[in-house]
């Protein structure tokens, strides 16, 4: 017989106490393994919806920049680059433009590979009459087709106005109804041959009155060779990209040119699209928020339940170790009156102890893992064995368990080997 | 005394009640020699329970000395009295304190726990014992299910399980019928003659105080031969 065997057999004869008190560990050990379980799991939840959040916020992000590039494509451009001397009044009043710059400028903005502005179209653009169409007046724009700022001559995603051919106009509505105009129709125009590429749908806006050809025989037309009225231009529609920012950047390269933005349905577009980002990012952040103050109320929860939880069960587990050696004094004087030292007393009463902890941890982990189990199936027990945190906090938790029942039975322990075996032997 | 196992000179004890102090033991001087049976009689209260604490090193006295074959137990750690203790001395407490939840064989062999080392404390030893008290049909019992006879032989082997030299024994016929009591009797006297164990016994019962060596009568804490 051996110091183990005599604590197993007192645990048999005294398994109400031992049950208890391993009951009390268990409940400890389970409520602290599920506070603790319960945030990492939430951790690991908040992790994985903003993370999925995240992937379909840019998802759709790209998907509303790939609709505003459409959408810029058929509205137009929003900037227009002038000479410096344009006057503005008779711009914005839609009189002709009558200064011109360099045609070099569109190659030489495009070589800067400036990131500011994109899709730059060099138009030169007059209004004019049609002598061979009864005098009929038009707006004449040449244009050489687009030119890639970003990339050089050729846009990645394609340019939103494709060039004209050479000895080609496109018509406007009104041109096409009133001449009988019909594509490859061949006609004259201000002496010289042209086919009908294209006759545009009505627009209601002075399009339906314009002429488009090709710019070199635009500007002999209108008698301004290597000369440019206006570049057309889409703004980069990124963060920081102000009018401002794309004046100076320009200014850089063509400090002769002026720089207008031009307020159309893609810039509100464009804005709308930056509303429905930042609201997005506000959703986010503000799940994001909810989520950090749920988990540290959470953790408020936790920082107070496990130790209350904890001192209830070493409460629990030390009043009933006093409760066993008190009933114990007899056999353990025995012991001591047959020469047990009081170390080999004490671990007697410690083993109980630790057996007490190391049941009550076991009970408690398969406690905690059915409750899990029961709450949310397999799910949170995967992400446990996934979390070195969870796993490590659960150890520490297992691991603290027999210690603390050790620690509470140590007073008592103190007490079975203090006693005076006379003391209870002597009451005869 | 020749061989003396044990010595007690002008031992005392007091204990601490509600109405003042109480002599249990006055100035008490013993000398126990080896292979002798000493008696202890005297009514209850007198001291006779205080007298073989004192002697087997369990109560330390409020003054005197006790030695046990020239060693001083009370001037040892209380470890070291245990230690000594383990080696020296046996019990057979009058309420016999068996362990509740430990099989017949199982509480004749506690005082092995003592040591590190079985030594001669051997289950057979324990059987062997058994059967000198008459009880080998009942070794996987539990104490609840013997008799107050079986219990108190079960104390007695469980006392002799060590070899002590000196048996301290209270009343250890008093719950017993008469043919138990002889068995006992007479593996006492077994005990004495043919180990060289020496025992002191609080006793009324007349047929051990007649194979005693000597009769100590107690007193009101006082000795007289």
């Amino acid at each position: 017989m051996n110091g183990l065997q005599l604590v197993t057999k007192e645990i048999r004869l005294r398994r109400t106490n031992f049950i208890l008190s391993t009951l009390a560990v268990a409940v400890a050990v389970a409520v602290g393994l599920l506070a603790l379980w319960q945030l990492r799991i939430h951790e690991h939840q908040t992790r994985e919806y903003l993370a999925g959040q995240r992937t379909q916020l840019e998802e759709e992000m790209k998907k509303l920049e790939d609709d505003y590039r459409k959408i810029t494509k058929e509205l137009g451009y929003n900037l227009v680059l002038l000479p410096a001397k344009q006057d503005l009044a008779a711009y914005y009043a839609g009189h002709a433009m009558r200064m011109t710059m360099p045609q070099e400028y569109v190659t030489r903005l495009a070589n800067t590979n400036l990131m500011t502005v994109q899709h730059l179209l060099p138009i030169v653009e007059q209004q004019t009459t049609w002598p061979e169409q009864g005098d009929q007046s038009i707006v004449l724009v040449g244009t050489q087709g687009e030119v890639s700022a970003a990339t050089g001559n050729q846009h990645q995603k394609g340019p939103i106005l494709p060039a004209v051919a050479k000895e080609h106009l496109v018509i406007g509505y009104r041109l096409a109804v009133d001449g009988d105009l019909q594509p490859n129709k061949r006609v004259m125009f201000r002496g010289r041959e042209f086919t009908i590429a294209k006759a545009l749908p009505e627009r209601g806006t002075k399009e339906d009155v314009t002429v488009w050809a090709a710019l070199d025989e635009a500007q002999e037309l209108l008698g301004c060779p290597q000369q440019l009225h206006a570049m057309m231009a889409l703004k980069c529609h990124c963060e920081g990209n102000d009018l401002a920012a794309i004046r100076a950047s320009v200014a850089q390269v063509l400090p002769d040119v002026q720089v207008l933005e031009i307020a159309d349905k893609s810039h509100a577009r464009g804005r709308a699209r930056d509303r429905a980002h930042a609201a997005a990012e506000a959703a986010l952040a503000e799940e994001a928020q909810r989520r950090a103050d749920l988990q540290l109320q959470r953790e408020s929860l936790a920082s107070w339940l496990i130790p209350a939880v904890w001192c209830s069960a070493a409460a629990i587990v030390g009043v009933l170790a006093l409760l066993n050696v008190r009933e114990r004094f007899s056999e353990i004087g025995v012991l001591r009156a047959f020469g047990l030292r009081a170390g080999q007393v004490l671990r007697l009463v410690l083993a109980r102890g630790l057996l007490v902890g190391i049941l009550g941890a076991g009970l408690g982990l398969f406690a905690a893992l059915g409750a899990c189990w029961l709450y949310d199936g397999a799910v949170p027990l995967q992400t446990i064995a996934v979390s070195p945190t969870a796993r490590q906090e659960g150890l520490l938790l297992m691991a603290a368990a027999p210690i603390l029942t050790m620690l509470v039975a140590w007073p008592p322990a103190l007490l079975a080997t203090q006693r005076d075996p006379a003391a209870v032997l002597g009451q005869e | 005394m020749p061989n003396e196992i044990c010595h007690l000179q002008l031992v005392s004890k007091s204990y601490r009640r509600a109405d003042g102090m109480v002599a249990a033991l006055r100035d008490s001087t013993l000398t126990l020699g080896s292979g002798s049976i000493t008696a202890l009689a005297g009514p209850s209260g007198s001291g006779k329970t205080t007298l073989l604490l004192i002697a087997g090193g369990l109560l330390k006295p409020d003054a005197g000395e006790v030695h046990w074959n020239g060693d001083a137990p009370y001037r040892l750690s209380a470890d070291g009295r245990a230690m000594l203790r383990s080696q020296t001395t046996g019990f057979v407490f009058q309420q016999f304190h068996l362990i509740p939840y430990l099989t017949v064989l199982e509480n004749v062999m506690v005082p092995g726990l003592a040591h590190k080392s079985n030594g001669c404390r051997t289950p057979e030893y324990a059987h062997q014992l058994l059967a000198e008290v008459r009880l080998a049909h009942r070794t996987h019992h539990l104490p609840r299910e013997l008799s107050t006879g079986e219990r108190q032989r079960v104390a007695l082997a469980r006392a002799l399980f060590n070899r002590p030299r000196l048996l301290l024994a209270d009343e250890p016929t008093a719950n017993l019928d008469d043919e138990s009591a002889e068995h006992v009797i007479q593996r006492l006297v077994t005990y004495t003659t043919n180990e060289k164990g020496t025992l002191l016994v609080a006793t009324h019962d007349p047929k051990l105080l007649k194979v005693a060596d000597r009769v100590v009568h107690i007193d009101a804490g006082k000795l007289r031969s």
